[in-house]
């Protein structure tokens, strides 16, 4: 792991506190100082346009609170202590302790401690999640991995249902609008979904994950090697598939799951979601056809979630001239490779792909590809220019006299709720917001 | 109290004073089991997450113009910069200060560092901070993983102070170390004060006398003169700038020559710091660490008492100024006008608000001093929450004990689940809350309005308006806690509110 700019994540102590925080009934315990937790609550709210710490998150989210004295002679005496108080205190089922950097390095037996509690009537267990060991989204994997390998027990394949995985809660924004558009799209070709994030969720919908009959992973990078996974220990095999934003990735998307899982009908919703959404389209042509929102070029600056729905959006939906596509976190080897054959498949040319976590390396790759002109009276030129990126593009919109509509995390200049860009819905609510930055200024 | 000269890493408040973050009782208990020195021991059996002294840290340090700063630590650490980044923005904006965009570094540790050690990581953050951004300092900010495997970070700076531009100034602040995040303060005071200039430089800044010019000694009375009439107003991220342009005027009002230090400040401008006759502290809980300093070795004296909130305490605080001054008849003039057009201002409001019962809860010395703006206003203080408590605070609290006998009070760094208990128990009008804890007084369905903000004026005369005018505004509409608080899910189980709010202090020792 490399020195890093302005990161777009936080730690994997933040990333699995998050998540088992956005599941229901659940309870992420902090083993590590008492200000870890509401440092990282401080990164996934202020990025993810202030979506909230709920029931059991937030500064709400029980610490063994450890201290000098604690590091020095072990941690496991207080993280007993308060665990016991949390399952005493807190409404919920399932307690997941989460060890921060300090107590995974001086090695408290956490394992041991928490198998104390076996017995206690609720579940109770431990994921490794030292800061140190990765980043938000590794710890989004383990917390969910961990969700698997101790509560969600493999059961006989319902052939109806299908688990959502790779949406990872406030490091993709628009997490809770994206997954109820998917399922809902899901629904329309006779399936059930378990989407673990969405306020619905319930126990059961966890319980019933075990039952699915397909493991459908909106990203090429992240809940991939935990399909895998799952796929050995569950028996569920797995799909991976972009997150289709708008009418044609919808359509694909639909048309792959039937056929995975052998479902027939899916013509006749695709045919009538498409109806429905160019009616839509229709009613903003008059607007956008006879202006210059008409085409644009386009730049892409998000996480590896975003970067291809995003630029894909741009180039087939909307008919504009995507030319970069910034790729913001850092990847492994093998994430890496799948983002750039889901790329490579998706048919871009004329985009650049680049792997780059650092914003001012961004700015400094635009500006040296597109030199400002010669004075000279005639020369092409990156404009007009439109950016979907995080807050931090500001500067390079600047730079490019482009348009930004803050769409990957960090967001911090809107608030999101249940705002999607998935799905058949995310699309029209996306081309709303690509065009409200081009009036706003009315 | 040499610290800063004599040690690499500043004393943490857990030990340089007498302090506690666990309470439930009154007033004068709380005074009596801290002056036993009891309150340290008073610990939670339950425990809900806050910030640690790193988040404070950044929050001052990043307000420093021409300046970049490392964390030191996994990806984690300084990740909650994007929410402080608008903040210290829209500050510097308000101080008329110059400020692009906020640029940080993580050396991002991993799991092969935290085995052999990070400072390599470190050097190469500092080298690339100098030569891409050439800030004027580069602040390395060390957080928890670096200090327990034995990081040296004062050695990477010292070894890389003749390659880079940019002074480099070590900040020590891993969460571990204290179990109050005000501890920050002495952290980034010990970073400054060690390794920025506090004194003016001869022939750069000043031209010292030669004995060529004009009458030396009338040139040295002069600077005196000019000097003792000089005040610096120290600040922090918790005192916005309408609070500093209030107070600033009020001393203007008495012929004072006033600079606001420490935040918001270029690091060349800190050495100017010292040539002024008098420091004052606008939160009795922020500065004595830099101030005894100064003190000790520019012989600048200095005032720390409690925070200008409310009508008395401000009399108190800019009487206290103009005694050393020697402006009390001009301030007590103007205290009598300012306070006679505050009366007027408010009487509007008055009825509205007399009688409220307000709930506080947040920094240790602004729910006192605001518990006793809100008497002044007629309000009925239920119960005050401070984050920590510390024995720098007894003052104001021995006076809350005078003015409010009784008084209980609950000594938590936030802990929804006794703020919450609280709330459903004692049902108040309205929670004066700091950021992190109105979300839950609003779950409980009360009324909240922030016990501070940067963007908001609290302080002195026109403070005291705003806060009269927001409460009339606040109690004047409740739809939305009373919709939230009848469908929000709280996470306890409803057990909780029948039990005691303090059931998970352990305490006993403390009321002996």
């Amino acid at each position: 792991m490399s020195i890093i700019e302005r990161q777009r994540f936080s730690c994997m102590l933040g990333g699995a506190a998050d998540a088992v925080a956005a599941m229901p009934g659940a309870v992420p315990i902090i083993h590590g100082a008492a200000g870890c937790g509401g440092n990282l609550f401080m990164a996934s709210y202020g990025g993810s346009g202030y979506c909230g710490g709920g029931r059991f998150g937030g500064n709400g989210v029980p610490t063994s609170a450890l201290t000098e004295n604690d590091i020095v002679f072990g941690g496991i005496e207080r993280l007993e202590t308060r665990l016991r108080s949390a399952i005493e205190l807190l409404d919920a089922e399932i307690f997941v302790v989460l060890t921060a950097c300090m107590t995974e390095i001086i090695g408290d037996d956490v394992d041991g401690a928490v198998g104390r509690f076996q017995g206690c009537g609720k579940t109770v267990f431990a994921v490794s999640a030292p800061g140190f060991a990765g980043n938000s989204y590794a710890g989004y994997e383990a917390a969910l991995g961990g969700l698997f390998k101790r509560y969600i027990k493999p059961s006989p394949a319902d052939c109806r249902h299908v688990n959502l995985l790779g949406a990872v809660p406030f490091h993709d924004p628009f997490f809770r609008g994206d997954l109820e558009e998917i399922r809902r799209l899901l629904e329309s070709i006779g399936l059930t979904a378990t989407t673990f994030f969405t306020a619905d969720q319930t126990l059961d919908d966890l319980k019933k994950a075990g039952s699915a009959s397909l493991n459908i992973v909106l990203s090429p990078a992240y809940g991939v090697a935990l399909a895998a996974e799952l796929a050995e220990s569950h028996g569920i095999p797995y799909i991976v598939s972009e997150l289709p934003v708008g009418a044609e990735a919808s359509a694909e998307f639909l048309r792959k799951v039937a056929e995975r899982l052998g479902i027939e009908g899916a013509e006749a919703v695709i045919a009538r979601e498409a109806d429905r959404y160019y009616n839509y389209v229709d009613r903003a042509l008059d607007l956008i056809a006879d202006t210059d929102f008409m085409q644009q070029y386009g730049i892409v600056v998000a996480n590896a979630n975003a970067a291809l729905p995003y630029a894909r959006y741009m180039r087939r939906e909307l008919g504009w001239l995507p030319r970069y596509a910034f790729v913001t976190d850092s990847l492994n080897e093998r994430q890496r490779e799948a983002v750039e054959a889901a790329f490579a498949e998706a048919g871009m040319e004329g985009l650049a792909l680049v792997f780059e976590t650092g914003t001012t390396a961004v700015r400094k790759r635009v500006a040296l590809d597109n030199p400002p002109l010669l004075p000279e009276r005639y020369g092409d030129r990156l404009s007009p220019a439109y950016i979907l990126g995080s807050s931090m593009e500001k500067e390079l919109a600047a730079q490019l006299g482009a348009k930004l509509l803050t769409a990957s995390f960090p967001i911090t200049n809107r608030l999101v709720v249940n705002r999607g860009y998935a799905g058949y819905n995310g699309g029209l609510n996306l081309l709303e917001d690509i065009i409200t930055q081009f009036v706003s200024v009315r | 109290m040499s610290y800063i000269s004599d040690s690499k890493t500043p004393p943490v408040r857990d030990s340089r004073l007498k302090i506690g973050i666990g309470f439930g009782g009154s007033v004068g208990d709380l005074l009596r089991a801290s002056g036993k020195g009891r309150l340290l021991a008073c610990d939670r059996s339950f425990c809900q997450v806050s910030a640690c002294q790193l988040h404070l840290t950044l929050q001052m340090v990043m307000t420093m113009p021409d300046s970049v700063t490392i964390v030191h630590g996994a990806s984690g650490c300084g990740a909650q910069i994007h929410t402080q980044d608008f903040p210290i923005r829209s500050g510097s904006a308000a101080r008329g200060v110059k400020r692009g965009e906020l640029i940080w570094m993580s050396t991002n540790l991993g799991e092969r560092d935290v085995i052999s050690g990070g400072e390599g990581k470190l050097r190469e953050a500092i080298l690339l901070v100098d030569r891409e951004y050439r800030p004027r300092v580069i602040f390395v900010a060390s957080s928890c993983a670096p200090n327990i495997i034995g990081d040296d970070i004062d050695e990477v700076a010292d070894t890389l102070r003749g390659e880079v531009a940019a002074d480099i100034i070590p900040l020590h602040c891993p969460g571990f170390k204290t179990r109050v995040v005000a501890t920050a303060y002495d952290a980034v005071y010990h970073g400054l004060a060690r390794n920025l200039e506090l004194a003016p430089r001869p022939h750069e800044d000043f031209a010292p006398p030669n004995g060529l010019s004009r009458d030396i000694d009338e040139d040295k009375r002069e600077y005196a003169r000019r000097k003792a009439r000089t005040v610096n107003l120290i600040n922090a991220s918790s005192i916005g700038a309408p609070d500093e342009r209030e107070l600033t005027e009020l001393l203007r009002a008495i012929g004072l020559n006033v600079r606001v230090y420490t935040e918001y400040v270029a690091a060349d401008d800190f050495r100017f710091l010292t040539e002024a006759g008098l420091n004052v502290s606008m939160c009795a809980v922020h500065d004595d660490y830099l101030l005894e300093h100064i003190k000790e070795k520019h012989g600048t004296p200095y005032i720390i008492s409690s925070m200008p909130l409310g009508i008395a305490e401000t009399r108190e605080w800019l009487l206290n100024i103009a005694a050393r001054t020697g402006d009390m008849e001009r301030a007590e003039a103007v205290a009598d006008a300012r306070e006679a057009e505050l009366r007027r201002g408010l009487a509007p409001f008055l009825p509205q608000i007399k009688g409220l019962r307000v709930l506080l809860s947040g920094g240790v010395i602004r729910v006192a001093a605001a518990a006793l703006a809100l008497k002044e206003l007629g309000c009925q203080v239920v119960a005050v929450r401070p984050y920590h408590y510390d024995d720098l605070s007894d003052p104001i609290y021995e006076r809350l004990e005078r003015e409010c006998p009784g008084l209980s009070v609950n000594v938590a760094p936030n802990q929804a689940f006794e703020l919450v208990n609280i709330i459903k128990r004692e049902k108040p009008d309205v929670v004066l809350s700091h950021g992190g804890s109105g979300v839950w007084a609003t779950k409980a369905g009360a009324v909240s309005v922030p016990l501070m903000s940067p963007n908001q004026n609290y302080f002195a005369y026109t403070g005291m308006y705003e806060l009269a005018r927001r409460l009339a505004r606040a109690t004047q509409n409740d739809a939305l806690q009373r919709r939230v608080g009848e469908n929000a899910r709280l996470p306890f189980k409803t057990g909780w509110y029948g039990r005691d709010p303090y059931s998970y202090i352990e305490q006993d020792r403390a009321f002996e």
